[in-house]
């Protein structure tokens, strides 16, 4: 097993057995990091392959100034990001109204991560961008906004649009559990 | 808050998650990156071929420029020479006296060791010191005109160029020997020396190095010739090439002279250090020649470095000019004596002796190349396949050896008959019988001619085969399914006993005949039509012969059928009478087998390597009468059909 710096040494030069031991080590986190950027594994996939090639060729310049994959997971969200920005253009996002939050906040504990993806990819294309960046990511909507050249404004209304969808897919998942008694997988 | 928890409980539940993705992705991934690293590379093959291109272009031009400027110093130098030559002629004849009295012992003999006296004469002579010079008299005032009693080694500027085109001519190597025979470094500056004037070939050629060569001529003029520096860089130069000067001396002057040959054309006093050796530095040579000077002159100040510099050169080509002399056997006396210079004066220097250029034709190698003689090989052995395939192309266009086609026909017959009453040789028994068996001769008769001579048309299908017997002889065979059908009206019925009418035929009446019933009997009945089908199994056996034999093709058939007869229908129309139907038994009236003559021609047109169409019109007509020979009615149906076959080619 090789350790990270070996990896990162060895896809500098070239090798290909190191560049292949670190698309294993990190294939099936960004599979899911570019599954909840697009609507199908197909889409996701090609994110995926777009990016690690990327990573492979971008790694001279890598610092090491963060993790590793800290690093790649950045690469995946800005391929994601390209490869969406062009729905984005021809269905621009735009303020959605305000709309009335539940007052509790119901917990995704319990529930698979598949059947978030699903209801992450469930969300109109905007919002699923949004809601990705901000709740999962950590950026902030100042940040949000200068990726997809967007107004800060309307960052906020997707997340609450896209927050206010989940929590409605929640609250059937939840009242599900509470009929059925188990998790749906 | 609550919201901060909402997304945190999101972001807990992706912090793990895991998918795998398709096995199919790394493959992907891995070609995407050689594509890009083979672009990379031909990208930086195309940089560097683009590179060398450049550095290509650039040394040409570098080059080209280079030759420019020599031939362009060549051809100033030639008019300069010129011009001096033609405007300093008095000044000539006493730079021959001068060097007349610098080389007392020429003999005309190009010896080294009478150069080597002469030099050392004129070094001797040299120390003869011109008070009152004046340094710095300007160039082209040569006619700073030696006083008496004064000896000036300068000679005046065309007669350097004379002295330097001489030279030239003397600079061979004898000169060389008599430096290196010299046996140190002043040696090889006297090869210098003896040669200051030849050409100076640089090694780089460049333009730098014109540029020095030109100053050695001018030089001349620009130092005065009365000028103790003068005076004493010459006896300093002078004495290069013989080892004698003290080491800074001859350092000086070994420094001043370049290793290579000089040019005459130095011009400016920076290319008068260059004129020193390749890895001397101008400053330095110049310097050193000035310490020479110093060591030498009294209080002699230079005008500058390269000035100094310049009396050094001069030295060195007054006395290589009094060298050449020696070698070109001018006249050389004491001094005062005049020295012959008549053959050199207004001649210019060759500057180059280029030889006659010589032709050399590559030998032929000996032994063929190899690889050479492989790729020619191959390239035969490639032309002869290629055209045997087009050969066998276009025979094979052409042959075909074996095929099989199917094939429709249809057509019209007419029969051609000769009934018992036009014949009576052909009446037979069963016929008068059948006519005594009737009541009714006449309907009896009608009923026979009309079946027996009524035309139709004929249809037929089959398969045939066929194959090449010759170039231009086929045969093909086949069977065939044939069928002749054909209407007439009768108004005559058949009778039977239990009083069913049937159509009055000559199968009938030939039965009637044949069984002798009387309870049978031929009646006479509104006219009605009857449709007569005779079928034929047919087996064609023809020979064709192929006037045209490309993908359009032309053939003429010719052959047998031997046709099988099968039945005979007769359907009346309506319903008032049954149809009757006479196959092929001892009872039947039609022969059971028939030979006919067939002959046609074919048109066929090749597509495809296995394919053609051809359309047959031809011609079938029976040997003998369908009917057997105890039928008095004889009857033979002439047919002509139009067939359309479709043929496979097997090879």
């Amino acid at each position: 097993m090789l350790g990270e710096q070996e990896l990162i040494d060895g896809c500098r030069k070239g090798n290909r057995a190191s560049q292949k031991a670190l698309y294993e080590r990190y294939c099936r986190k960004m599979m899911v990091v570019c599954l909840r950027y697009s609507k199908s594994s197909a889409e996701a996939e090609d994110i995926l392959q777009e990016a690690f090639v990327k990573v492979f060729q971008g790694i001279k310049d890598f610092r090491q100034e963060s993790k590793l994959e800290t690093w790649i997971t950045r690469i995946m969200v800005n391929t994601a990001l390209n490869a969406q920005r062009k729905k984005l253009y021809l269905f621009p996002m735009v303020d959605v109204e305000e709309i009335d939050l539940p007052d509790e906040e119901l917990s995704v504990s319990g529930i698979h991560f598949t059947q978030l993806l699903e209801m992450i990819q469930s969300l109109p294309q905007g919002c699923q961008v949004v809601f990705n960046m901000f709740a999962i990511e950590g950026y902030s909507h100042k940040e949000i906004a200068t990726l997809l050249s967007i107004s800060e404004g309307t960052s906020k209304s997707q997340y609450a649009r896209a927050r206010s969808l989940l929590q409605g897919k929640l609250v059937k998942e939840t009242s599900y559990y509470s009929k059925y008694g188990e998790a749906k997988i | 808050m609550e919201r901060q928890k909402f997304d945190d409980s999101w972001r807990e539940s992706f912090k793990d998650a895991e998918v795998s993705p398709s096995e199919s992705l790394w493959t992907n991934i891995e070609l995407d990156l050689e594509k890009e690293n083979s672009s990379k590379m031909k990208r930086r093959i195309l940089f560097f071929q683009l590179l060398a291109a450049a550095s290509v272009a650039f040394a040409m031009s570098f080059a080209g420029l280079g030759v420019y400027l020599m031939l362009e110093s060549r051809s100033a130098e030639t008019l300069v020479a010129t011009g001096e030559a033609s405007s300093n002629n008095p000044a000539s004849q006493n730079a021959n006296r001068e060097n007349q009295e610098i080389s007392p012992s020429t003999t005309g003999q190009p010896s080294s060791s009478s150069m080597a006296e002469n030099s050392q004469a004129a070094a001797t002579q040299h120390y003869v010191t011109t008070p009152g010079a004046h340094p710095g008299n300007t160039a082209g005032n040569p006619a700073s005109t030696p006083q008496a009693g004064q000896t000036t080694t300068q000679p005046a500027p065309a007669q350097q160029h004379d002295l330097a085109a001489a030279e030239k001519q003397s600079a061979s190597p004898a000169n060389r020997e008599a430096g290196h025979k010299a046996g140190t470094p002043a040696g090889d500056a006297s090869t210098g020396a003896a040669r200051p004037l030849t050409a100076r070939v640089d090694e780089t050629g460049a333009p730098g190095s014109t540029r020095t060569s030109r100053v050695q001529q001018p030089s001349n003029r620009d130092v005065p010739a009365s000028s103790p520096h003068a005076a004493s860089q010459r006896p300093i130069a002078a004495n290069v090439d013989k080892g004698q000067l003290p080491p800074a001396a001859s350092q000086g002057a070994y420094a001043a002279n370049s290793k290579k040959t000089q040019s005459p054309r130095a011009v400016s006093q920076g290319a008068i250090a260059v004129n020193a050796d390749k890895a001397q530095q101008p400053d330095a040579a110049a310097q050193d020649a000035f310490k020479v000077n110093n060591g030498k002159t009294q209080t002699a100040n230079a005008a500058s470095p390269g000035a100094v510099a310049m009396n050094a050169d001069k030295a060195q080509l007054h006395n290589a000019g009094a060298e050449r002399q020696q070698a070109n056997g001018a006249v050389a006396s004491t001094a005062g004596t005049g020295v012959d210079l008549s053959k050199t004066q207004g001649k210019l220097p060759v500057l180059v002796n280029p030889a006659a250029p010589v032709l050399v034709m590559a030998a032929p190698s000996s032994e063929p190349d190899p690889v050479a003689l492989m790729l020619a090989r191959l390239s035969d052995q490639e032309k002869q396949f290629e055209q045997k395939e087009k050969e066998s192309k276009k025979k094979d266009k052409g042959t075909e050896r074996l095929w099989t086609s199917v094939g429709f026909a249809a057509g019209s017959y007419s029969m051609v008959t000769s009934s018992a009453a036009n014949n009576a040789a052909a009446a037979s028994a069963s016929f008068d019988n059948m006519l005594a068996s009737t009541s009714n001769n006449a309907l009896t008769d009608d009923v026979i001619h009309k079946q027996a001579s009524a035309p139709g048309v004929a249809y037929s299908v089959g398969l045939n085969l066929g194959t090449r017997l010759a170039t231009r002889w086929v045969l093909q065979g086949g069977v065939n399914y044939l069928t002749q059908s054909s209407n007439y009206t009768t108004n005559a019925a058949v009778v039977g006993p239990e009083g069913n009418s049937t159509v009055a035929s000559i199968n009938e009446l030939d039965k009637i005949s044949t069984s002798g019933r009387k309870d049978t009997r031929v009646v006479n009945t509104a006219e009605y039509n009857v449709n007569s089908s005779l079928q034929y199994f047919s087996v064609p056996l023809q020979a064709g012969y192929l006037l045209v034999n490309r993908t359009f093709g032309l053939q003429f058939n010719a052959g047998v059928s031997t046709d099988l007869f099968i039945r005979n229908t007769l359907t009346p129309d309506g319903g008032s009478f049954q149809k009757t139907t006479q196959t092929r038994a001892d009872d039947s009236p039609y022969r059971p087998i028939n030979f006919s003559g067939l002959v046609g021609t074919e048109f066929s047109y090749r597509f495809g390597r296995h394919y053609r169409v051809a359309l047959n019109p031809g011609f079938r007509y029976p040997f003998s009468s369908i009917y057997k020979s105890d039928i008095a009615v004889s009857a033979a149906p002439l047919t002509f059909d139009v067939g359309l076959k479709f043929r496979y080619i097997f090879h």
